[in-house]
This record gives C-alpha cells, structure tokens and sequence, in this order.
C-alpha cells in the first residue's frame, strides 16, 4: 500500500507536468499568432488619439527615457507637426481614479501650452458620473492652459470629485514632465 | 449511462439547471459585465468557448487525470484556454478588450467552468461533454442577456448602445451600479423560478 501511494505521486506529478506542458505549448502558439496583431493595435489606437489632439500628425517618436521619471507618468512622445512647425509633445498618464487608473494623453505645444486632452482609459470610472470625465465638456476647460500656469482652475465634474481629481492629478503630472523637456532638469537641491 | 439527446443538453443548460439563474455560479461576472448588453454578448461568447474547449480536453484525458491532483489540473486547462482566449479577443476584437477588461482573466475563476469540469466532463463521454459545455455557455450568456437587457434599458434608455426612449428619458443610475445589480438579477431568478414553478405544479 506505502509503495503503491508513492507511486502514485510520482505518477500524479508527471502527468501534471505533461498537461501543464501541453498548455504551455498551446497557449505560446497562440500568443506567437497575436502578438505582432495585439502591438499594431496598441500604435494604432495611440495614433488615434495623438490624431484627435493634433489632427493630421501622424509621427511620433518615444523619448520616455530622455528624462528622469515622473511619477504619474508613463510615456512621453514627441510628435511632428502636420504643418511643419515645431515639435509638439503628448504625455500619456496613469492616476488612480475612483476605481482603477484613469489614463490621459496629454498633448503640449511646443511652448508648453495645453493642446489638448484625450481620455485613454477610464473605464473603471463609476458609469453615468464618473465616466463624464471623458466628455468634450470637462476636457475642454484644460485647452489653453499652459505648463506653468499656478492656481489655474479647471471646473470638475458634479457627483465625479474623486475621477475628476485623478484627471487633473495627470495632467499635473504631465506638466511637471513636460517642464523636465523644455527646461532641462534642475538637480533636485536636498533640504 | 443513458442516452441523452441534444434537448436534453439544450433543456438542461437554458432552463433546468441553468448555471446562473439555477445553480447561481458565476454570479460575480454575471454582476459585473451586465451593465451593458454588448458587454454581456463578449462575455457569455468568451466563457461559453472556454467551457466548450475545456470540458472537451478534460473529457478526453479524464481518464488519464489521477485523481488526486484533478483540480488543479482542471485549473490548468482552464486558465490555459481563458488565456487563449484573452489573447484572441485582444488581437480581434479591441473595443471588447477594452470594455471587458480585467473580467475575461477572471474566467479562470468562474465557479461554472470548474464546476462542469468536475460535475459533468470528468464523468462523461467527450461529445457529452462538448455538448455539455455549449448549453451551459448559452444558458450562461442568456441569463446574462437577460439582466444586462434590463439594466441597460433602464438604467441608461439604450439597447445594444442604441437609444430606445429618447434623450429626456430619466436614467435610473442605480441600475447601472452594483447595486442594482443584485436587484436585477433576483429579480430575474425570482421570475424564471416562479414560472418553472408554475409549469411544474400543473402537471
């Protein structure tokens, strides 16, 4: 009876082990199928938005890594202008909402005024309240303000306190990155 | 073991031993995705896949799974597939990754695809199974229709995203949040026990 049992767990264990194999394989090969289809979408879509802020660019390049972290701050791009102007910048930000991450692209004129904002991700936002964070109305009360603007006010959303604080904790962040770019980093003096 | 024939499949997963609105498993999904009946179609499409997929492989290595270590190599299979699905889903169809998010990878852990796995596909013939794992999946995603058809006519005046009642319709939000969704779905179980009730009693 003890050898049988002892057998038993060995004979457990490899068969675990081929079935875990076996679906390890499968689920590589699919993965190896939509990998290169699940990137394009990801470019793709922040095509789109990088489009609604300026319409017509459609070049971008990541200079994430040029800067220092910011927290708050996921990517910074730089995208070329349709009409052949000046570099203009997108920030994209991740801030905790009411229910999970509210992400933003933030677009920045060359000058560091506001271009625009566009929501990428607020779908944990309560339907209805919080998700009016996504409508023209509140993201329109960021245009035109610039990087450096203190005390600036931006009208929240009624009943939304908490997803309308983490939109303007990103763009918060967004402007402190984007300071980074157009004005060098300052070293950091230690009280 | 009887015969059985695909109505009898069919009867079992829709109405009779209907996997949310009978055996109340997988309440947490049906809660959480019905908001909006597109949600509830990505989510019944993908779970009823996965059931379909798993219930057919467990089916065929049942005899092969020792006993001792049966649930987690259900669980392996499960979350392989859901996985796969997953991957799928995000490839093809992006605005339902988007919507459904963090719901699809909880699959994994729906009480109804363990449980048919253990129930019904460990002790039954490979076509039973596949069969098995489709009406439940169909009864899953009808259940889940059902609710989500509810709370998003009322709660947001819209089928299928499209406006039914105009845009003065006054929403009732509290459908829309997690509170009513406990609501609705009593409700929907209360309705469906009381007219199975009734057709049993006349007989």
């Amino acid at each position: 009876m003890q050898e049988n049992k002892k057998g038993n767990v060995g004979f457990s264990a490899v068969s675990l082990l081929l079935i875990s194999g076996f679906i390890a394989c499968l689920v590589a090969l699919v993965n190896s199928i939509t990998a290169p289809v699940i990137a394009e979408h990801g470019v793709e879509s922040l095509k789109e938005n990088i489009a609604l802020i300026f319409a017509g660019s459609e070049d971008f390049d990541d200079i994430t890594g040029t800067v220092t972290e910011t927290s708050g701050v996921e990517a910074i791009y730089k995208v070329k202008s349709a009409t052949g102007g000046e570099d203009n910048y997108c920030v994209h930000t991740s801030t905790a909402g009411y229910g999970g991450a509210v992400e933003l692209l933030v677009g920045f004129n060359c000058d560091g005024q506001i271009a625009g904002v566009a929501v990428l991700s607020a779908d944990s936002e309560t339907p209805g309240v919080g998700q009016k964070i996504t409508e023209k109305q509140f993201l329109n009360g960021f245009k035109g303000l610039s990087y450096n603007d203190e005390g600036a006010k931006v009208d929240g959303v009624t009943g939304a306190t908490v997803s309308s604080k983490a939109a303007l904790s990103g763009v918060n962040s967004a402007c402190v990155a984007i300071d980074k770019i157009l004005n060098g980093e300052e070293e950091e003096v230690s009280a | 073991m009887k015969r059985r024939g695909i109505s009898w499949f069919a009867k079992e997963g829709l109405l009779g031993n209907n996997p949310v609105l009978v055996q109340l498993l997988g309440l947490c999904s049906v809660l959480a995705v019905s908001t909006s009946m597109s949600n509830a179609i990505g989510m019944g499409v993908a779970a009823t896949v996965v059931l379909i997929c798993s219930n057919l492989l467990i089916s065929l290595l049942r005899k092969f799974i020792p006993e001792q270590v049966r649930i987690a190599a259900y669980i392996v299979v499960i979350s392989g597939f859901v996985t796969a699905v997953q991957l799928l889903i995000k490839a093809y169809f992006p605005a339902i990754d988007k919507s459904l998010g963090i719901f699809i990878p909880l699959i994994v852990v729906n009480c109804i695809v363990l449980a048919r796995a253990e129930a019904f596909a460990s002790k039954n013939k490979p076509a039973a199974a596949l069969l098995d794992g489709l009406f439940m999946g169909i009864g899953y995603t009808a259940a889940l229709l059902a609710v989500s058809f509810i709370r998003e006519l009322f709660g947001n005046g819209t089928v299928f995203g499209i406006s039914v009642f105009g845009g003065s319709y006054p929403k009732v939000l509290l459908l829309t949040m997690p509170a009513g969704a406990f609501i609705c779905l009593a409700c929907v179980v209360a309705a469906v026990r009381y007219f199975t009730m009734k057709g049993r009693s006349k007989k």
